[in-house]
């Protein structure tokens, strides 16, 4: 006679009773097992694939409930604030029941069609999570800021990209559905699903395991996604992690618990799954997972970055109070590499050829040293408790924690009782498993199987890595079906920042353009070949022609050039002013030029100044060179001896030295800033500087100088304090174009340029002087100059035209 | 004709000298040249090192000083700021004396800005807009013309150069785009810095050539005065 | 910012502070304080020269003691310096002196320092010959036009006189309204960046004695 065997007590009852007469658990086969129990799956088969629509009717009444109900207790859509800005209007999947022909494909679609209800058990979630959700909610439109939509798009090539060398290859089917329209509540949901599947999965990948083509395109979808949501600990705001793009994929198999049907077996799951949380703890900061660029990011560095990245003391605190055993234990786990070894296996890799590279081996020595490498390490904590999220990626777990239905909710206060040592947790596993047999998986089961872990090869041996037993329910002795994270509400995945910079696209283009212009730096230029003996000849020729042109007339005293037939257009103003200047009046004279150029502006200034003085002036010298003063003594010796000798007062007063803050200091307060002469005498009680109390006593200003900047100074400076007292520049011919603004718009009032002024001059009062000595072979030589730059050009212009010609005929 | 040795002999003689070992560069980089003006430079630092002491400080800071008063104490600080200026040959103890070229800066900025503001832009900018200033069209429409011409090609000029000089980074394809209008200004404006320095340039050249002849005269006056 | 660069930034922004208050705003106090603090910049200005000097001696110095080449050429710089230096600081005590300091500016100084420029002339010369055949465009060749039209006006040629257009048209047109416009843009353009780089020391910006942005 068949006997039946409890499945969870394991006696062996009659055949005829439906309900096990040592424990009272029933002895009907599980739901959707029909009467045709599969074997027990082990890691690494492939399920078979089974026809459950038909088993429908089998369907307890708990799940029929679920089913009826899906239209008012489902998963709420997402909010309108939730949504992800920058990842545009989530659309409803295109169809997610085309493959459907299991009855749960019916709950999929379901899921997707009313989201607008809040169900009741959302109610009180709401209440606990609203913070973290506003917060998430406001650090979406934060990341909107940040990266618009086409640059999140490029950002998540670029993530994908990036993960390329960690992974092996990076999840490109990610990324397209991530551009492929999606479902609202998709952005919220990804990590649950990945916890709700891709926690204890222990098995092949799915891609080996199940063949595509058997499973719905829901979890095929699902199956890719958890494996790349799980190599992203370390994708950072600007590398958004390939869970993200595959959020909408994952929406429509949101589970949508009963919002009031609480069975027996739902209130022994959260004791499992405080057991699969800790369990799953050590799964996401798990380093034998972390990347080989992450390992620097290691497990060390988990609790205190944990509590870096916790938004609030408060639930930190409380967290620990309340339930802190397994979060004691995450975090120690987190830290204890041992643990991290133990539970490596655990792990989801990253993209399938990483793992069908790894499959086959327990452990390969390279990731033997992972624990290593991560204690070593730095910035990115495992996990983060409650904290606020900084990044997409922890911002689209925050917002999911909204969607935590409300078993899970309560899963903190009811584990206070059961919050053991971690070294007990195995034990109590251990006496659940050997409570409950090991259940057949019936097919519908196992679509829903987890997706495989990164190494199948070392499958689980005990009943942690395996995920908890079902004790009691229509799932009773199942293992690894249910959900098993705790809190993942709470649980998120670590900020990990990217080490790269991130630049934006004109940012780029400024260091494309920076980057031209550094390489054209060091290019080497094209420098025509140096012929410094051609130079030499070239130089010795154009000196002789210019000495001799100066030395003829010198030497052989003809008068070559003949007289200024036109005066400067600015003799007009000047020779008016100096016939203005008042007899006995002081006057300032400036020597601010360097001894190079004093043989012209000698000759320019001589026969203005002798002018000047025949009318009685007296005249203090200054300079702001320290050259100056010697430069005037030997100017007025030589020029203006006969002045000199009849009695004309001249003073001089030095050096002046600061430069524009000395002009301005003398400008301002003349008799504060020079006090003495030359010679040491009191300069204002000299006769030449009788009456002289401030820079506006003086009649005029008379400037000599070669250099448009001192100039320019004298002029800027004296501006304000210049009264009536006019300014007068002579000035060599090389500073005249930057003079002579100043000139036309009447800031100076006369104006000498050259040796063609002191011609001018020199001329006009018929006093020949220095410039008629210079003016013919000052002629001469200009004529000699034009010739040969002439010639010269012209040789350049023929040259450049053969140059011309000869690439075109090349060309 | 004796000659009789006087500081003008001497000093015409030295001057005669240096200067042709001056121009004998014109024949090439020699040693003679290289003597001339390491002398050069050698007097010329000492030369101003006396007048600056002599004619700046001595007058300015230690009469006063030492002649007392309570103002005089002053004086002071400029003294030790002084001072601590020559911490700056040292490079262990050159940051002593940034306070003492801190305060010159801050006094030459100031000045500068001062200058730069009352002395040429609002005159110049002034001096533009009254280029404008045209006679009557009735006392003749040549003449009236010719003076708006000029006005306004003085003031495309200026305003084409300020805008040569402001924006004569290149136009790259990847940096920012200008106007085309700008580009065209700062083309004309490119035109007027050619004319601008071509004018300055052979002033440069007038004013060499005047020393050329000035440094011949001396040297053919000098040998006819002696000789 | 240091504190050490601190201190050197507050003396600069106050002292040009009120050094521009003084400018601008001629109350007593203000007036008084810039004077005072402009009297001390241009004693300090003095003995940047001095300092300068110094510089320009221990250079030197260092080359004649590792005996680098050109320790002749240091030697005599070095003499120079000193001798030029002590007789400058003698001439005022000492009449007798006065004619030396004045023979070292008269014999030295001055026929180097006019022999340079005269030399620079055949430079000059030598460039604006070869400037076409090396870099031959359009501004390269409004600018040689400029130089040949200006000299040509600016003296009357031997033997020839002036020329007819250039001397009393062109020239002046060249260089009183097209220079003399380019070079009011430039001025201003200087005036402004004067302006700027005098508001940016002055508001701690740029800190050229010696802070971090100098």
């Amino acid at each position: 006679m068949a006997e039946l065997h409890c499945s969870v007590c394991g006696q062996s009852n009659p055949e005829d009773l439906e309900v096990c007469q040592f424990c009272g658990a029933s002895l009907l086969p599980p739901p959707g097992a029909g009467s045709d129990p599969s074997p027990a799956i082990r890691p690494g088969e492939q399920p078979t694939r089974k026809n459950t629509g038909e088993l429908e009717h089998a369907l307890p009444s708990w799940l029929k409930t679920l089913r009826s109900g899906q239209d008012e207790n489902n998963t709420p859509d997402a909010d309108p604030d939730t949504e992800m800005p920058g990842l545009g209007k989530a659309t409803p999947p295109a169809d997610t029941s085309g493959d459907a022909s299991d009855w749960l494909a019916g709950l999929d679609s379901a899921a997707s069609e009313d989201e607008d209800e809040i169900p009741e058990w959302m109610a009180g979630l709401g209440v606990s999570t609203q913070p973290s959700f506003q917060d998430n909610t406001s650090e979406l439109d934060n990341l909107d800021q940040v990266q618009p939509d086409a640059d999140l798009l490029d950002l998540l090539k670029n993530a994908e990209a990036d993960l390329a060398p960690v992974s092996g290859e990076p999840a490109r089917g990610s990324l397209l559905n991530w551009e492929a329209p999606h479902p609202t509540t998709a952005d919220l949901f990804p990590p649950t699903e990945t916890n709700l599947l891709g926690t204890p999965a222990q098995e092949k990948p799915a891609s080996e395991a199940i063949p595509s083509a058997h499973i719905p395109d829901w979890l095929e979808t699902l199956h890719s996604k958890t494996s790349t949501h799980e190599i992203d600990p370390g994708i950072s705001r600007e590398e958004p992690p390939d869970w993200l793009s595959s959020l909408p994929a994952l929406q429509p198999e949101t589970p949508s618990p009963a919002p009031e049907f609480k069975p027996d077996w739902l209130s022994k799951l959260q004791g499992e799954g405080d057991q699969a949380g800790q369990e799953s703890t050590p799964q996401a900061s798990d380093p034998a997972e972390t990347p080989g660029w992450l390992a620097s990011l290691g497990v060390e560095a988990g609790p205190s970055a944990t509590a870096v990245f916790t938004d609030e003391p408060a639930p930190a605190n409380e967290a620990n109070l309340e339930t802190p055993d397994w979060l004691a234990q995450l975090k120690s786990d987190v830290k204890t590499a041992t643990e991290a070894d133990l539970h490596a296996q655990e792990f989801e890799t990253a993209s399938k050829p990483f793992q069908a590279e790894i499959s086959s081996e327990p452990l390969p020595d390279w990731l033997s040293g992972i624990g290593q490498q991560d204690s070593s390490a730095t910035g990115a904590p495992a996990l983060v408790v409650s904290g606020e999220s900084e990044s997409p990626v922890e911002t689209g777990q925050g917002a999911f924690s909204l969607e935590t239905p409300d078993w899970l909710s309560r899963l903190r206060p009811e584990r206070e009782p059961e919050s053991v040592p971690a070294t007990q947790e195995g034990n109590q596993d251990d006496a659940d498993t050997t409570s409950l047999p090991e259940a057949e998986l019936p097919s519908w089961v196992q679509a829903m199987r987890p997706v495989e872990s990164v190494i199948s090869g070392s499958a689980p041996s005990s009943s942690e890595e395996m995920g908890s037993s079902e004790g009691s329910g229509p799932l009773a002795g199942l293992r690894g079906v249910l959900p098993a994270s705790p809190g993942f509400g709470v649980m998120r995945k670590p900020p990990a920042y990217s080490i790269k910079l991130q630049v934006n696209e004109s940012q780029h283009r400024y260091a494309v353009q920076l980057e031209k212009m550094v390489q054209d730096e060091g290019k080497a230029r094209e420098v025509p070949p140096v012929q410094p003996k051609a130079n030499r000849v070239w130089r010795w020729l154009i000196s002789a022609i210019l000495i001799g042109s100066i030395l003829l007339p010198v030497l052989t005293g003809t008068q070559i050039s003949p007289e200024l037939q036109l005066y400067p257009s600015e003799w007009a103003r000047t020779g008016v002013l100096l016939n203005e200047f008042p007899t006995n009046s002081a006057m300032l004279l400036v020597f601010d030029y360097e001894p190079a150029l004093s043989g012209e502006l000698t000759a320019s200034a001589a026969p203005v100044i002798s002018t000047i003085l025949l009318r009685g002036t007296r005249v203090a010298l200054i300079s702001t060179t320290p050259t100056g003063p010697a430069l005037a003594e030997q100017f007025m010796e030589s020029t203006q001896q006969d002045h000199l000798s009849r009695g004309t007062q001249v003073v001089n007063l030095g050096y002046l030295a600061g430069g524009p803050v000395g002009i301005q200091s003398f400008a301002s307060d003349p008799l504060g800033t020079i006090n003495l002469t030359m010679s040491g005498a009191p300069a204002w009680e000299t006769l030449a500087l009788q009456g002289v109390k401030q820079l506006s006593d003086f009649s005029a200003i008379i400037i000599l100088t070669d250099n448009a900047d001192s100039g320019r100074s004298w002029i800027e400076q004296t501006q304000a304090d210049l009264g009536d007292t006019k300014l007068l520049l002579i000035i060599s011919a090389q500073a005249e174009p930057m003079i002579r603004p100043y000139f036309d718009s009447g800031q100076v009032h006369g104006l000498v340029t050259g040796l063609v002024g002191g011609k001018t001059y020199e001329q006009s009062y018929n006093t020949p002087g220095l410039a008629r000595d210079y003016w013919d072979s000052f002629g001469l030589s200009v004529l000699a100059v034009e010739m040969m730059v002439t010639a010269g050009s012209l040789w350049g212009v023929v040259k450049a035209w053969q140059n011309q010609k000869k690439n075109r005929g090349e060309a | 004709m004796p000659i009789t040795l006087s500081w003008d002999l001497v000093t015409g003689l030295f001057s005669f000298l240096l200067t042709l070992m001056v121009l004998s560069y014109l024949i090439g980089d020699n040693l003679v040249f290289r003597v001339a003006v390491y002398l050069f430079i050698g007097v010329s630092a000492g030369y101003a090192a006396a007048v600056a002491w002599n004619q700046v400080i001595l007058p300015r800071l230690f009469l006063p000083l030492f002649a007392g008063g309570w103002s005089s104490l002053l004086l002071l600080v400029p003294l030790i700021l002084g001072l601590l200026m020559f911490m700056k040959l040292s490079p262990r103890t050159a940051r002593l004396g940034s306070p003492s070229l801190a305060l010159i800066v801050g006094v030459g900025a100031a000045v500068a800005i001062g200058g730069a503001l009352l002395g040429t832009l609002f005159p110049q900018t002034e001096a533009v807009i009254n280029e404008f200033a045209l006679p009557q069209i009735s006392a003749g429409f040549g003449s009236w013309l010719g003076r708006f011409s000029e006005a306004a090609l003085m003031l495309l000029g200026t305003v084409s150069t300020l805008v040569y000089f402001h924006f004569s980074v290149k136009n790259a394809s990847a940096g920012p785009q200008r106007g085309k209008l700008v580009d065209l200004l700062g083309w004309i404006g490119q035109v007027f810095v050619a004319i601008t320095f071509g004018v300055l340039f052979a002033g440069a050249l007038a004013a060499a050539l005047t020393a050329l002849i000035e440094r011949i005269y001396f040297l053919v006056t000098f040998l006819g005065f002696s000789f | 910012m240091k504190l050490k660069g601190l201190f050197s930034t507050i003396i600069a922004v106050l002292c040009g502070l009120v050094v521009l208050a003084g400018y601008f705003v001629r109350l007593d106090l203000f007036v008084s304080l810039s004077r005072t603090l402009i009297e001390w910049a241009i004693i300090l200005t003095a003995f940047a020269i001095l300092l300068g000097i110094m510089n320009l001696l221990l250079v030197h110095f260092g080359k004649i003691r590792k005996k680098e080449k050109g320790v002749l050429y240091s030697l005599i710089l070095m003499i120079a310096l000193l001798a030029t230096f002590a007789i400058g600081l003698a001439a005022p005590y000492f009449p007798i002196v006065t004619p030396v300091f004045n023979f070292t500016f008269r014999a030295i100084q001055l026929p180097v320092e006019a022999s340079l420029m005269a030399i620079l002339a055949v430079t000059l010369t030598f460039a604006s010959i070869r400037l076409l055949q090396r870099r031959f465009n359009a501004f390269s060749v409004i600018f040689i036009i400029t130089v040949l039209l200006i000299l040509i006006g600016t003296a009357p040629l031997p033997f020839l006189g002036s020329l007819p257009m250039v001397s009393d048209n062109l020239r002046p047109f060249l260089a009183q309204v097209l220079a003399s416009s380019g070079a009011r843009g430039i001025l201003i353009g200087v005036a402004l960046g004067a302006l700027t780089t005098g508001l940016r020391i002055i508001l701690g910006v740029d800190r050229p004695y010696g802070g971090k942005n100098g």
